[in-house]
C-alpha cells in the first residue's frame, strides 16, 4: 500500500514538474505563452484522430518502458534501446516484403518473431559481453546503438528505399499484414492488445515466479544472488535479451500498425530514451509501466502540437526530455531517502 | 601524419583525463559528451560576440564548467542516478545549444567564425627546426599543448598529492575516506567539476581549430573517452596511450573515406564501430590471459 502511494506520489511529481518546466520555457521565449500552454494541454484532445494517435504511442513506450525496466530490476543497463526499436522496424519491414505472398494470419507472427529476434540478437551481443568478460554493458549497449543508427539509416535511404515514396522509407508492406485500426484514421491499433498481453505476463513472471524472484535479488545485490547460487551470466544474457526484444517489438508493431506500414528512417526518435524515463517513474513496475507511459505520450503529443500550431521550436522537446530525465530521478531519490528514514 | 594524429588526439586526450578523475573517485562519467559539446558551442559564441578566440575558449571552459554542476549537483547533491542525469546531461546539452544558436545566429547549422578567424598553431622556435621531431610537436593549437600538460599535471595530482589520495580513496573504499574524516562526495564533486573545465577545452579545440561550429561536433568523442579510459588501465598515461589509438584510427577513416567514397552517413558509424571492437578485443585479450 506505501509502495502504491509512493509510485503514485512520484508520477504526480513527474508530471508536476514537466509542466513546470514547460511554463519556464514557454515564458523564457516569450511568443505568447498561455496561448501555447493551452495548445500544449490540448494536444491529445483535439479529435479522436490525436487521441488514437496518444493512445497508440502510450502503448509503444510502454513496450520500450517494459524493456527498461527488465533490465533495470535485474540490475543491467540497456541504453541502445532507441536502436533496438529501429533494428525492430527494419528487420519487420525486410521479413513483410519477403513473405508478401503469405495470409496475413501466418505472415504477422512471422514477421513480429523476426522483429523480436534482431532486437535480442543486438542487445544480447552486449549480455554476452558482460556475462564472460565483464564488459560494461551501460557503454556496449550505447556504442551498437550508435553504430547501428547511420548504418540503418542508410539502409533505409539507399538499399531498401521505395523510391514512390515521398518520405526516406522503405516499400510499404503487402495489405493483409496490417494490424486493424481501432480508432477512426489514427494509429490505434490491435497490437495494444499483445502490449496488455505483455505487460501481464510480465508482472506475472516478476512477482509470481522463481525465475522472477531471482531476478529481483539479482538486482538488489549481486553478490548475494552470486553466494545464493543465482547463475548471474546466464541471466546477464536472459535479460539483455529479453529487454531488446521487447524494443525491437516496439519497432515491428510500428511497421505493422502505424500508418505509413513501412520503415520510416528517423521513426523512433526519443522511444528508446523515453522508455528510460518511462520505466523510471514506473519504478520498474510492470503495473505502473503504462500510467507513466500516458504521461510521455501526453508530453510528446502535447510538443507535436505546439510545434504545428505555433512557432515553438522543435529544440523544445529534447529539452522537456532531459528536464524531466533530472527532475524524475532527483524525485525518485528523494521518496527513496523519506523511505529509508522511516 | 603523426603531427595530425596528435592533433586529433587533443578533444579525446581531454575529455579522457577529465573523466579518469571522475572515474577513479567511483563514478562513470557519461556527460563527456554532452559538456564537450556545450564548450565546443560556448567557445564559437563567446568568440563571435568578443571576436577574441581567449574569450571564446574561456567561455567554452565556463559553460562547460557550469553544466557540470548541475550534472554533479543532481547526482551528487541530490542523490539521482549518476547514468540517468548523464543522460539527461546529453540530451539537455544538444537540446540548449541548438535553441541558443538559433537565439544568436538565427540558425541551428553551421556557424562561420567571421573573417575566417580559427585557433592557429604555435610554431615553437628551436624544437620546429629539429628534423623528424619538428613536425610533429611544433605548430599545435595553445589548447594541444595545454592537453599534454594537463595530463601530467593529473598523474602529479593523482599520485603525488594527499588531495590524490582522497580522491582514490573515494573511489576505491570510501568508507576508509569517510572514517579519515573526508567526505567521499567532496571529492567527486571537485572531480565531476574538474571534468567540466577539460571538457571545455576538448570542445574549444574541436570548433576553435576548425573556425566554425557544426552540429553534434562532438560526434561521439566522449563515449570514445569513457572506453579509452578503461583501454587504458584507468591510468593517465595508459588513457593518453588509448586516446593516441582512437585519433589514428579517425585519421584512418578519414583518409579511407577519400580513397573508397563511403556515403557520409556510413560515415558517422565509423569512430563507434572502431572503439566497440577496440573495447571488445582488448577487453577479451586481457581477460584470456589472465586465465
Amino acid at each position: 500500500m506505501n509502495d502504491l502511494k509512493v509510485s503514485v506520489r512520484g508520477i504526480i511529481a513527474a508530471i508536476i514538474s514537466t509542466i513546470a518546466v514547460t511554463i519556464l520555457l514557454l515564458v523564457i521565449t516569450g511568443d505568447s505563452p498561455v496561448t501555447a500552454f493551452l495548445y500544449f494541454l490540448s494536444g491529445p484532445f483535439r479529435n479522436s484522430y490525436s487521441f488514437g494517435n496518444f493512445l497508440n504511442t502510450a502503448f509503444i513506450l510502454s513496450l520500450t518502458g517494459m524493456g527498461i525496466s527488465i533490465a533495470f530490476k535485474s540490475g543491467f543497463f540497456n541504453i541502445g534501446g532507441e536502436a533496438q526499436v529501429y533494428a525492430g522496424t527494419l528487420s519487420a519491414a525486410l521479413v513483410a516484403s519477403a513473405l508478401s505472398a503469405w495470409p496475413g494470419i501466418l505472415g504477422i507472427p512471422v514477421i513480429l518473431l523476426a522483429a523480436i529476434l534482431t532486437g535480442a540478437v543486438v542487445a544480447g551481443i552486449s549480455g554476452l559481453l558482460r556475462a564472460f568478460w565483464n564488459i560494461d554493458e551501460l557503454i556496449s549497449s550505447f556504442l551498437l546503438s550508435a553504430t547501428l543508427i547511420p548504418f540503418i539509416d542508410f539502409l533505409i535511404s539507399i538499399p531498401f528505399r521505395d523510391p514512390k515514396s515521398y518520405l526516406m522509407s522503405s516499400g510499404e508492406i503487402a495489405r493483409q499484414f496490417h494490424l486493424p485500426r481501432l480508432l477512426g484514421a489514427s494509429n490505434l491499433n490491435t497490437g495494444i492488445f499483445i502490449v496488455l498481453l505483455l505487460g501481464v505476463a510480465m508482472w506475472f513472471v516478476f512477482n509470481k515466479t522463481i525465475f522472477g524472484y531471482e531476478l529481483r535479488i539479482l538486482g538488489s545485490n549481486q553478490q548475494f544472488a552470486h553466494y545464493g547460487g543465482i547463475r548471474i551470466k546466464l541471466y546477464a544474457i536472459i535479460v539483455m535479451a529479453v529487454s531488446g526484444a521487447l524494443h525491437s517489438l516496439a519497432g515491428g508493431l510500428i511497421v505493422l500498425g502505424y500508418n505509413q506500414h513501412a520503415a520510416i528512417q528517423g521513426i523512433t526518435s526519443g522511444l528508446g530514451w523515453n522508455g528510460i524515463a518511462v520505466a523510471l517513474i514506473a519504478r520498474n513496475k510492470p503495473e505502473y509501466v503504462f500510467p507513466s507511459a500516458l504521461i510521455f505520450a501526453f508530453i510528446q503529443a502535447g510538443t507535436q502540437t505546439l510545434m504545428t500550431y505555433s512557432d515553438f521550436k522543435a529544440e523544445f522537446a529534447s529539452i522537456i526530455q532531459a528536464a524531466v530525465f533530472f527532475l524524475v530521478t532527483a524525485q525518485s531519490i528523494r521518496i527513496g531517502r523519506n523511505r529509508r528514514a522511516k | 601524419m603523426i603531427h595530425i594524429v596528435i592533433a586529433y588526439a587533443t578533444p579525446f586526450l581531454l575529455a579522457a583525463t577529465g573523466g579518469l578523475l571522475t572515474e577513479i573517485s567511483g563514478m562513470l562519467n557519461i556527460a563527456l559528451e554532452g559538456l564537450m559539446l556545450f564548450g565546443a558551442f560556448f567557445a564559437i559564441l563567446g568568440t563571435s560576440l568578443s571576436g577574441s578566440l581567449a574569450v571564446g575558449i574561456i567561455g567554452a571552459v565556463l559553460a562547460s564548467f557550469l553544466l557540470a554542476a548541475l550534472f554533479a549537483y543532481l547526482s551528487i547533491r541530490l542523490k539521482s542516478n549518476i547514468f540517468i542525469t548523464g543522460l539527461g546531461t546529453n540530451l539537455f546539452a544538444s537540446g540548449a545549444v541548438a535553441l541558443t544558436s538559433l537565439w544568436f545566429f538565427g540558425s541551428k547549422g553551421v556557424i562561420r567564425l567571421d573573417n575566417g578567424l580559427s585557433l592557429k598553431g604555435i610554431t615553437i622556435p628551436l624544437i620546429a627546426k629539429v628534423p623528424v621531431l619538428g613536425d610533429m610537436l611544433s605548430g599545435h593549437t595553445v589548447i594541444t599543448y595545454l592537453s599534454w600538460l594537463i595530463v601530467a599535471a593529473a598523474m602529479l595530482v593523482i599520485y603525488r598529492t594527499s588531495f590524490g589520495l582522497n580522491l582514490r580513496g573515494a573511489g576505491f573504499y570510501p568508507r576508509a575516506l569517510r572514517s579519515r574524516g573526508a567526505d567521499p562526495d567532496r571529492y567527486r564533486f571537485i572531480a565531476i567539476l574538474a571534468s567540466g573545465v577539460t571538457c571545455g577545452l576538448a570542445g574549444a579545440q574541436l570548433s576553435l581549430n576548425l573556425g566554425a561550429w557544426v552540429p553534434n561536433i562532438s560526434a561521439g568523442r566522449g563515449w570514445i573517452a569513457l572506453v579509452a579510459i578503461y583501454l587504458g588501465y584507468k591510468h593517465p598515461l595508459g588513457t593518453a596511450a588509448a586516446c593516441l589509438l582512437f585519433a589514428l584510427a579517425e585519421y584512418g577513416g578519414i583518409s579511407l573515406q577519400g580513397r573508397l567514397h563511403v556515403p557520409a552517413s556510413l560515415m558517422l558509424a565509423f569512430p563507434y564501430i572502431v572503439t566497440f571492437i577496440a573495447l571488445s578485443i582488448v577487453t577479451i585479450a586481457r581477460r584470456e590471459r589472465l586465465k
